[in-house]
C-alpha cells in the first residue's frame, strides 16, 4: 500500500490531508503500542494499509528531480522492508517485563510526536 | 543453524554481500570483446534482470521440474528473441513492458501461485522473447552482434540456475515465505516504476516548478530507452562534449558531460 500511495503521488493524483493523515497514523499507532492493543488481523491490515497510502503519497510527490525511477523505487521498497524488519526485531523485547515497559514508553513517544505533527498540520 | 537449505541460503547471501561491486554499477566497455560486454549487461540493466529473477523464483517455488524447464526455456527464448532483435531492431523499450512483467511475475511469486509447469514455461517463453527482442535491438545498435547476445544469455542461464536451485532447495516453511516477501517487494518496486513512467511522460503533473535539471530529466525517456535518446541528443552537443558510442553507457556519458549527474543511474 505504501508503494501504491507512492505511485499515486508520482502520477499526480491529489490526496487531501496527507500531512494530517501521517500525523494521525503516528498518533494512532503510537497509542496502539502504548495500550498493547491487539485488534483482529484484518482490522490491523486495514489501518496500516490506509495510513501507508498517506506515507507513500508523500514520498511519491517528493521525488527529487532527475532521480532514477528504478533505483529510487528499489531503495524505497528495500528501506521500507528493512525498517519493518528492524521494528519487528525491536518488538521481540516484548517477552521481558522491562521490554514491555520500554515498548510502551516508545509507543507513548510516537503518539506524542504524532500529536505534535497533527497540531502543526492543523495550525 | 540446523537446516542444510538454510545454511545454503545464508552462504549464498553472504557471498553476494561480499561481492566487491560498486553501488552505482556503471560498467564501461570491458575491453575484452562483445561477449564480455554482453555478459555485463545485467549489471547495468536491472529492469531486464529483475523480471528474469522473478521468473526464476517462481519456477523454483514450483519445484525442480519446473525449475529445470525454466532454466533452459527462458535463456533459449531470450536468445531467439534477441536474434530477431538483431535482425530487425527497433529502438527504445516500452516502460509498460517492464512494469507489466514486474507486476505479473512478482505477484505470482508473492502469492506462491500454484501454476502448472506448462504455464510457467509459457511465461518464460513470453518474457524471454519480448525482453530478448528489446535486448537484441539494443545490441544491434551497439554493434555487439550475436556474440554479445550470447554473453548476455550465458549470464542469464547462470543466474536462473542459481536462483531457481536455491529456492528449490528450501525446505523450511519460513524460508519460502522469505522468497514470497522478496516477490512482494519487487511488486512494490514495479508499482513505483509504473508511477515513475507516467511521471516522466507527464512533467506538468509535477508539483514543483521545472528547473533546467528537472526539465532535462522530464524530457528524457525512462531507463532503457534513454540510451537511444542520448544518441539523438549527442548530435546536438558541441563536438568537445560528444558522447562516446559504447553500448549501454551513452546515458552515463551524457549525464556526465551535461552535468545532469543523477539521471538514469
Amino acid at each position: 500500500m505504501l508503494a501504491f500511495g507512492g505511485m499515486l503521488g508520482l502520477i499526480g493524483v491529489p490526496l487531501p490531508g496527507v500531512e494530517i493523515g501521517i500525523a494521525i497514523s503516528a498518533l494512532v499507532l503510537g497509542f496502539a503500542v502504548l495500550t498493547e492493543w491487539r485488534p483482529p488481523l484484518w482490522v490491523a491490515a486495514v489501518i496500516v494499509g490506509a495510513f501507508a497510502i498517506f506515507h507513500g503519497h508523500a514520498h511519491g510527490t517528493e521525488l527529487p528531480a532527475g532521480t532514477s525511477g528504478m533505483l529510487y523505487s528499489i531503495g524505497f521498497v528495500v528501506a521500507t522492508g528493512l525498517l519493518h524488519a528492524i521494528g519487528i526485531g525491536i518488538g521481540t523485547i516484548h517477552q521481558w517485563t522491562w521490554g514491555r515497559l520500554a515498548l510502551r514508553i516508545a509507543g507513548s513517544a510516537v503518539a506524542i510526536a504524532g500529536a505534535t505533527f497533527l497540531w502543526r498540520a492543523l495550525a | 543453524v540446523r537446516s542444510r537449505s538454510v545454511r545454503k541460503m545464508l552462504r549464498v547471501l553472504a557471498t553476494m554481500l561480499m561481492v566487491p561491486a560498486t553501488a552505482h554499477a556503471h560498467l564501461a566497455s570491458t575491453g575484452l570483446g562483445p561477449f564480455y560486454d554482453g555478459a555485463t549487461h545485467f549489471a547495468i540493466s536491472p529492469d531486464e534482470f529483475i523480471p528474469a529473477l522473478a521468473l526464476a523464483l517462481l519456477a523454483g517455488l514450483r519445484g525442480s521440474r519446473t525449475g529445470r524447464l525454466a532454466l533452459f526455456v527462458l535463456p533459449a527464448s531470450w536468445f531467439l528473441g534477441g536474434l530477431v532483435g538483431l535482425a530487425m531492431p527497433k529502438s527504445g523499450q516500452s516502460m509498460a513492458l517492464t512494469c507489466v512483467s514486474f507486476l505479473i511475475l512478482v505477484a505470482l511469486v508473492a502469492l506462491d501461485a500454484r501454476l502448472r509447469p506448462s504455464a510457467v514455461t509459457a511465461l518464460a517463453v513470453v518474457l524471454g522473447t519480448t525482453t530478448g527482442y528489446v535486448n537484441g535491438s539494443g545490441m544491434s545498435e551497439a554493434m555487439l552482434g550475436a556474440l554479445g547476445l550470447a554473453g548476455c544469455v550465458t549470464v542469464l542461464f547462470i543466474l536462473v540456475a542459481l536462483a531457481a536451485a536455491l529456492v528449490v532447495s528450501l525446505r523450511v516453511p519460513w524460508t519460502r515465505i522469505v522468497v514470497r516477501v522478496a516477490g512482494s517487494w519487487i511488486a512494490a518496486a514495479g508499482l513505483l516504476l509504473l508511477g515513475w513512467a507516467f511521471h516522466a511522460e507527464h512533467p506538468r503533473l509535477r508539483s514543483e516548478a521545472p528547473t533546467s535539471h528537472s526539465q532535462f530529466a522530464a524530457n528524457a525517456p525512462p531507463e532503457s530507452s534513454a540510451w537511444k535518446w542520448a544518441l539523438q541528443a549527442n548530435n546536438n552537443l558541441s563536438s568537445d562534449s560528444k558522447v562516446r558510442r559504447s553500448y549501454g553507457h551513452e546515458k552515463d556519458k551524457l549525464s556526465f558531460d551535461t552535468g545532469a549527474d543523477n539521471d538514469w543511474h
